[in-house]
């Protein structure tokens, strides 16, 4: 028996429409410590990993590990069906072939519930090595999604330059160029506006614009994002989701001298 | 099925002495019979055409059945329409629908009572159900025992002879009896695919070779006919054993296949690209109307279950494309992460 209950069912809406674009289906596997997602989108360029702390849910009972394979479209469609502020319960039997996802209003005078067919996805789970990253960059999550979407309008990639001054993303096209400069933030009032870098060594990468594009689409799920980077390895776009776990994207560099 | 339908048999007014007697048992007053000619029985014969009740599997009840006095059993076909009746000489036959028999095979009959009363342990015939006088009268006086041991074990001690159901023979020997039925719809060529086609509608060659159903269908079709006259526990056993897939499954096939077939057209141009296509759409209707999909959206997105293979053939939308084309000289993320 599975069963996971969440205050708010805006988090769980948040959640899957910051992966639906880049996946159509995946797999939750639930086990008493959470809820883990981990799946490449079509093209296998980039990973998403979601990570949802049992501790983080009102209630969570899981007896057996259960691996529930579904229609990210479809589970999407089921949460539109969710008022914000319900309460959101998904249960599963052992071994079921279907999930009921339930949203109870505030007040417990409406309560209704939705039965989803899961799917038999034969993924295989990529072990991530621990790296240290020569970059980790922190800054305002709107900063970061209106910055891809504004360099988006020159180029197919941005490079991202990572350096003591500061960071740099910049993009060139048909148009012309773009470049955008953020500073680390001398003073930190609100920690939440703040840029702060930390830096071992200078580094610069380039990377496809529409997929940090639908990276940012996770960006309701948190202030503050996360970039994590080194020389030669997949980009990590860190949301942290508050009291409960995270998301995490990474994308694979592209192979220089292939875009001009 | 019935070999002919000469009109032969009508109410009282008609010489055949017989009309009378079946008028006798039946429920409405007078009822209109199409019969061959060649089971009238001639003249002064001793025997009589008889109309009885025997259990029919099919329709887990009691139904009309004609017997002949050489043994021979007629099933009643009817024929009902709303708001008919028949006018028979001066009179008004207020039932009016039109009732034919077609010979049916004892031995599916009996197969009823064998797997009820002999699945467990070998009886003879005259113990079977000996309360019920239809039922004894099927077994023991229509019924040749020689058949029997096509679906059952047969043991003898001296003249008597026990028979135990024996489902693996009863099995193959329905098999064999849809194979028949197979061979008859071919011989036919009574359509048997999923969508309905105008039987006089003249086709060309190219388009008939390219519409024909294929085995599957006409095993379905061969099936459930036999499945008429079987419990339905044992129709659903021998779907199992002839591995006839479901209708709605076949159907997401069939919409598989068309798409590649209107792939492999869109190749070689030519005026019947545009039948496919309408046949393509077909499908896709008829997969909604199953109610296997939703009615927004492309319709084998939703569907969830494993077995649907066509999944993976889904055409990508926009937005996938946009995101396959920027992924373009980028590395595989499974480059930098080994599968655990």
């Amino acid at each position: 028996m599975f069963e996971a209950r969440l205050g708010q069912a805006t988090i769980l809406k948040k959640i899957l429409d910051a992966i639906k674009d880049l996946l159509n289906e995946a797999t939750f596997d639930c086990s008493d410590s959470g809820i883990q997602l981990q799946a490449m989108d079509n093209s296998h360029v980039s990973l998403v990993s979601l990570t949802l702390r049992s501790d983080g849910f009102d209630k969570f009972r899981c007896d057996r590990n259960l691996s529930m394979g579904m229609n990210l479209g479809s589970m999407a469609k089921i949460l539109k069906c969710a008022n914000n502020e319900d309460n959101v319960t998904m249960k599963a039997q052992d071994n079921a072939d279907t999930v009921t996802i339930m949203f109870e209003s505030a007040n417990q005078e409406k309560v209704s519930d939705y039965e989803m067919k899961l799917m038999n996805l034969d993924q295989e789970h990529l072990g991530i090595p621990e790296t240290d990253f020569s970059c980790v960059v922190r800054m305002p999550a709107m900063e970061f999604a209106r910055i891809c979407r504004d360099l988006a309008q020159f180029s197919e990639s941005v490079v991202i330059c990572c350096t003591k001054e500061g960071v740099k993303f910049s993009a060139s096209g048909d148009v012309g160029t773009a470049n955008i400069k953020l500073a680390q933030t001398g003073s930190v009032d609100k920690e939440e506006e703040a840029v702060i870098i930390e830096m071992q060594e200078p580094v610069t990468l380039t990377f496809a614009c529409r997929y940090l594009n639908a990276f940012t689409k996770a960006t309701p799920l948190s202030t503050q994002v996360q970039l994590s980077m080194c020389a030669d390895v997949p980009l990590v776009v860190e949301y942290a989701i508050k009291d409960l776990g995270h998301i995490r994207y990474y994308l694979a560099p592209k192979i220089e001298d292939n875009e001009t | 099925m019935s070999k002919k339908a000469t009109r032969a048999s009508k109410p009282k007014a008609d010489p055949d002495a017989e009309g009378s007697a079946k008028m006798s048992k039946a429920s409405a007053l007078k009822k209109v019979l199409f019969m061959s000619q060649e089971l009238l029985p001639k003249d002064a014969d001793d025997g009589h055409l008889r109309l009885e009740r025997f259990f029919h599997p099919g329709h887990g009840k009691e139904a009309l059945f004609m017997t002949h006095p050489d043994g021979r059993i007629m099933e009643f076909v009817e024929y009902a329409e709303p708001r008919r009746s028949w006018l028979v000489n001066s009179e008004v036959c207020s039932n009016g629908r039109i009732y034919m028999t077609t010979p049916v095979d004892p031995t599916l009959l009996a197969l009823y009572h064998l797997r009820k009363h002999c699945a467990q342990k070998a009886m003879s015939l005259d113990n079977i159900a000996v309360e019920e006088a239809s039922t004894s009268r099927l077994l023991n006086e229509i019924l040749d025992p020689e058949n029997l041991k096509c679906v059952a074990d047969v043991k003898s001690s001296g003249e008597q002879k026990f028979y135990r159901y024996n489902q693996e023979r009863t099995l193959a020997w329905l098999a064999l009896k849809t194979r028949q039925v197979v061979r008859i719809l071919k011989e036919k060529q009574v359509h048997c695919g999923h969508s309905a086609q105008s039987q006089n509608f003249v086709r060309s060659e190219k388009l008939a070779a390219e519409n024909v159903s294929n085995e599957m269908d006409y095993t379905r079709m061969a099936c459930d006919i036999v499945g008429r006259y079987l419990d339905a526990d044992l129709h659903g056993l021998l779907i199992n054993y002839l591995h006839i897939p479901s209708e709605i499954q076949a159907i997401v096939e069939e919409k598989a296949a068309a798409q590649k077939r209107k792939s492999m057209a869109g190749k070689d141009e030519g005026s019947d690209s545009k039948k496919i296509k309408l046949n393509d759409s077909d499908a896709a209707a008829k997969l909604k109307s199953s109610g296997l999909v939703d009615s927004d959206g492309d319709p084998n997105a939703s569907i969830t279950s494993p077995t649907a293979a066509p999944l993976k053939e889904r055409s990508l939308t926009a937005k996938e494309k946009a995101l396959a084309k920027g992924a373009k000289g980028t590395k595989s993320i499974a480059s930098f992460f080994k599968v655990k």
